[in-house]
């Protein structure tokens, strides 16, 4: 308890960094060690966001995330140099900048934060989320090798039909099929649901977590959202991930408790939507703390918020992951950011307009002019990249957000 | 020397077309993908339509659309903004196959409140339970047809459909084959305008064009005695295979593959014919393309009339050959190999459609294979307003004249 | 005047510059010159042509012409258009008969171009519409630090760390280098940045052909010593660059001439 004054800073400053940051770094660190004896032992898969990655777990297999790579990539400030590498290979500027710098990875990991993501043996792409991962995961076996497993579930408008629920759960058990042969071990129906059963746990902490930022002032920035959801992504269906959100969600209740906010003077409430700058990520919300703006709620973190519902293990991991938002349509994605508005009380929000993300960001504009007819509340859109710094204008964000600002204050 | 072609004729050309077939009963439902089954839409009364972009019209789309959208939907949405498109009961949006499109559908709704917005999910792969899950998307979409227009499943308008969207295929597929043995028997910009007036009006009136050329190059190839040749071609590209040649193709001048996306091929004529002349290579030819609106859309085996018609129309669209997003990239790689390995290739232009995904993922490895056939490639950046000609026509030109070196 | 039937004339009239050249059947040039393009291709043609006539002192109907560059198709007067890409590797080999690369910036175009054993082009690869890893970024640029164009090489070579220019987008790039102004970095380190950012831009582009020496830098651009530095330096390579690299287009041109003549 007394360690939150032993780590102040003497200058305070605008935002309270997170002790479980600490124990984030060696979380992460022992996972990225993992994913190296893996791919050693022949049991590294790599996993699309939206995967539903309690199958592979269950078949002892270690998943590495692509995405959350690109995300260190972007950290890192090296996003340019690996999309480069790419684009020496004929990878159009034009195309994801994850994909981008993974390929540029994949070919150049000396060069490479980490030296790269381990080679894997299999790639399971989930185009619950885009339609990319499957162009991408496809470049990348033909570097690698690794064979790609795609589990397909087409956009849903409204309900789940019957024939869509069939068709996905045959994708499953073909990914049954496929884990079985890939790595010679038989499917067993009773272990997936203690996967199951771990990933429900940890996702309920993660929600909890989430959930408190309603609470003023919120315990929780942006920032300190996207960094800590890395074992939400990275480990679902583990015991680690369920041990980290205990001491995280343990954090939060605390801060809540005392009436700590994420960051020293809440003044204006913002929602954020998109992928963030990771090469700014610090940055971008750290100097809008300063200004007394924290965001307690994104449409993307909120992703994971989805339980896998007890019953027939593959039926409802089919369910689940055929319902994430991004594969249901804009008119879900607005209800959903509406409420999350009026959930969180929220003066305004923040559109990322991600070049590298189609699936996510075309709609932003008419998604702007309707929430803002929905819930009163003003809103900007700024334009840039997750990872690719080259298209990203910090000047022109930074204006756009003042002025929005100037109409909240 | 011909002169140098112009596209604002194709476009004017098209626009006239559509006219002749639209009467006051016409209703007319555009689409934009090129395995829409447009049998179904005959089925209920309804006329298909493709929505071709329009190079001249540009610009009303940055409001609703960023420009990272792809440059075809970006196109599409400036003509509707701009009432430019013809007079459509409804606009068919694919599903499943493309971020942009399947988010430009989302987008035109909440824009364009009195449209009739249609959306056919297509699965991403080729095995039966896709071809199970897009049965019952049709039969969905059948449903969806009889309660939006009122009209039901006419099975007899469906028969007369797939009798003539059978017979137009295997027309122009035999025109295709044909082509490949010898480009000089028809041009390839004749071609493409073949393609277009039928997908843009397709009866009776257009499909006799296609059949009597089908038959005037029947004709030549008799006397060169070609014809089981061209058959046997065809049955392969069908198939997505190609059968070892039993006759050497003509090669008078470089013979060049075309491949790309939603890219118009009458677009690509254009260019292609004037930086030849250009370039002084007059010989060279385009003796096959890979794209959405040529290929892809006439390679499609025809329905079986006897079982169940939605069955049948998935069965036909999912065993289509050479699309991104249903075919696995090796399959798509292995075709373009055997493409250069058998039809005697000296050239490949890839037609690079802006801020389209699927096609701009696979060039990279498209490349790789040129390179390791020896077959010379040049990538043309393009968007359907050809912004941007003159270098690409520099580059074309510049192509045909590394070209003629190597030859 | 004398008339002369076995000289050869070559424009380039680039998207900056209209070069003109005039050999004679050894190759030897006999004249040339450079102008800026301007809003009419014509009127500076035509002014090249002029200058020609009157630093050879020779009556220049009948010889054989070729054009070349991004406004080719504006000489109308001449025998045949050429790209840009066959005009530079046709005229950088015969400068050099070593050269297996040639890295031609211009001021809108940039260009990476393997040259075959006769100076034909085998290969070659451009940069896309946008002005990203072309001169006219650089010109941008000079501008914004308001540096005469001509002396935005020689200061990047006295930076002693780089600033940071993440950008190619000559418009995002823009407003970075006025927020490292802002920021108070000296000018010296920025125009460094600059052409790091340019050198990064065209090293992607060269790797797409495949780098292989000797490599030679053509083009307005080449002149510029803190590109050829940061070039170099990232293509891990020495650059060869010939006396006049704004002129091998039009050399190129003039060379094809002769043998279109012939």
């Amino acid at each position: 308890m007394s360690q939150k004054t032993t780590t102040e800073p003497p200058k305070e400053k605008a935002y309270r960094k997170l002790y479980t940051s600490k124990l984030l770094r060696e979380t992460m660190t022992l996972h990225i060690l993992s994913t190296k004896t893996a791919s050693q032992n022949g049991r590294l898969v790599w996993v699309t966001s939206g995967f539903p990655v309690e199958i592979p777990v269950a078949f002892d297999t270690v998943a590495a995330y692509p995405e959350q790579y690109g995300a260190i990539v972007g950290s890192e400030k090296c996003g340019p140099l690996l999309c480069g590498f790419a684009e020496e290979l004929g990878f159009s500027q034009e195309l994801c900048s994850y994909a981008r710098s993974s390929i540029g990875s994949v070919k150049k990991p000396e060069q490479s934060p980490l030296t790269g993501l381990p080679i894997p043996q299999a790639l399971l792409a989930c185009n619950n989320i885009c339609g990319t991962v499957l162009g991408w995961y496809e470049a990348v076996s033909e570097m690698t090798g690794a064979p790609v497993y795609l589990v397909d579930t087409p956009p849903l408008e409204g309900d789940q039909p019957p024939h869509h629920l069939a068709y996905v759960k045959s994708n499953l058990e073909g990914l049954i099929t496929f884990m079985s042969e890939t790595f010679n071990q038989p499917y067993d129906e009773e272990k997936l649901l203690q996967v199951a059963d771990l990933s429900n746990t940890a996702v309920n902490l993660w929600t909890k977590s989430l959930e408190a930022c309603k609470n003023k002032p919120s315990p929780l920035n942006c920032a300190d959202r996207f960094l800590s959801m890395a074992p939400i992504v990275a480990l679902r269906g583990t015991q680690q991930a369920i041990d980290f959100y205990q001491a995280f969600y343990g954090e939060v209740k605390e801060r809540v408790k005392q009436g700590l906010g994420a960051i020293r003077e809440e003044r204006v409430r913002l929602l954020w939507d998109n992928i963030p700058p990771w090469f700014t990520i610090y940055n971008f919300f750290n100097t809008l703390a300063k200004k007394g703006v924290v965001f307690p709620a994104d449409s993307y973190t909120h992703a994971w918020s989805a339980n896998i519902p007890r019953g027939e293990a593959l039926e409802s991991i089919a369910q689940v992951y055929s319902k994430i938002w991004l594969n249901k349509g804009l008119s879900a994605k607005i209800d959903k950011m509406c409420n999350l508005i009026k959930d969180y009380e929220l003066d305004g929000f923040v559109l990322f307009s991600v070049r590298s993300c189609k699936r996510y960001s075309l709609g932003q504009m008419v998604t702007k002019e309707v929430i803002t007819r929905r819930t009163g509340v003003p809103g900007v859109i700024i334009e840039g990249d997750m990872v690719d710094s080259q298209q990203y204008n910090e000047a022109q964000a930074e204006t756009r957000v003042d002025a929005l600002l100037e109409m909240i204050l | 020397m011909s002169a140098p072609l112009s596209y604002d004729t194709v476009v004017s050309e098209r626009r006239q077309l559509l006219q002749t077939i639209i009467t006051p009963e016409t209703s007319l439902v555009g689409y934009i993908y090129p395995h829409t089954p447009l049998e179904l839409f005959f089925a209920h009364h309804l006329t298909p339509t493709l929505l071709w972009a329009d190079h001249k019209t540009s610009g009303a789309y940055e409001a609703s659309l960023q420009t990272f959208c792809c440059a075809y939907s970006r196109n599409l949405f400036s003509q509707r903004a701009k009432e430019q498109l013809p007079k459509l009961s409804a606009i068919a949006f694919p599903g499943g196959t493309c971020d942009s499109l399947q988010n430009l559908g989302d987008v035109w709704r909440a824009r364009f409140h009195e449209d009739t917005v249609l959306r056919l999910t297509y699965p991403v792969a080729r095995d039966e339970a896709a071809i199970t899950y897009l049965t019952e998307e049709l039969r969905g979409f059948s449903n969806h047809l009889e309660v939006t227009f009122g009209s039901k499943f006419s099975i007899d308008k469906y028969r007369e459909a797939v009798a003539l969207t059978a017979e137009f295929r295997a027309a122009a597929q035999f025109i295709v084959a044909a082509r490949i043995f010898q480009p000089s028997i028809y041009p390839y910009p004749e071609y493409a305008k073949l393609i277009r007036q039928f997908f843009t009006a397709p009866g009776p009136h257009t499909l006799q064009q296609v059949e009597q050329v089908a038959s005037e190059v029947q004709h030549e190839l008799r006397t060169n005695q070609l014809i089981p040749s061209a058959e046997a071609l065809r049955y392969g590209l069908l198939k997505g295979q190609i059968p070892e040649l039993t006759a050497t193709p003509e090669r008078k001048g470089p013979r060049i593959v075309v491949v790309g996306g939603m890219i118009d091929p009458e677009g690509i004529a254009v260019l292609f014919e004037n930086a030849k002349i250009n370039a002084e290579v007059e010989e060279a030819q385009i003796v096959l393309d890979i794209l959405s609106f040529s290929f892809r859309t006439v390679f499609h085996p025809p329905s079986n009339l006897q079982g169940d018609p939605f069955h049948e129309l998935a069965q036909s669209i999912i065993s289509a050959p050479a699309e991104p997003t249903q075919e696995g990239l090796p399959d798509r790689l292995h075709f373009l190999e055997v493409i250069f390995d058998k039809l005697k290739i000296d050239g490949l232009i890839i037609a690079e459609h802006s801020f389209c995904d699927p096609d701009q993922f696979e060039i990279p490895d498209m490349l790789k294979i040129a390179e390791k056939k020896k077959v010379l490639t040049v990538r043309l950046p393009l968007d359907p307003e050809f912004s941007d000609r003159a270098r690409i026509e520099g580059r074309l030109q510049s192509f045909f004249e590394t070209l003629s070196v190597k030859r | 005047m004398v008339k002369q039937s076995n000289y050869g004339i070559g424009i380039d009239v680039g998207s900056t510059t209209t070069k003109a050249v005039l050999i004679d059947s050894t190759g030897k040039v006999r004249a040339r010159y450079l102008l800026a393009t301007g809003a009419s291709a014509k009127k500076s043609i035509q002014r090249c042509l002029d200058e020609l006539v009157s630093q050879s002192k020779q009556d220049l109907s009948g010889i054989t012409m070729i054009s070349t560059g991004y406004g080719r198709s504006q000489a109308n007067f001449v025998s045949k258009s050429v790209t840009e890409i066959t005009c530079h590797g046709i005229g950088i080999h015969s400068l050099n008969k070593e050269i297996q690369t040639l890295i031609d910036v211009g001021g809108q175009d940039s260009k990476v171009i393997r040259i075959g054993s006769n100076g034909r082009p085998t290969d070659f690869e451009l940069n896309d519409k946008c002005s990203a890893g072309t001169g006219r970024f650089l010109e941008v640029m000079a501008q914004v630090l308001e540096i005469p164009i001509q002396e935005l090489g020689s200061l990047a070579l006295k930076a002693k760390s780089p600033s940071v220019i993440s950008s190619t987008c000559t418009v995002f790039a823009e407003s970075e280098v006025i927020g490292r102004i802002g920021a108070g970095d000296t000018p010296a380190n920025i125009a460094a940045g600059i052409h790091k950012a340019m050198a990064a831009k065209i090293a992607t582009l060269s790797q797409r052909v495949g780098v292989v020496k000797p490599v030679a830098v053509t083009g307005g651009v080449a002149l510029n010593p803190g590109f050829r530095f940061y070039l170099a330096k990232q293509l891990q390579t020495e650059l060869w660059v010939p006396d006049e690299p704004q002129y091998t287009g039009a050399l190129g041109a003039a060379l094809l001439a002769i043998d279109t003549h012939e």
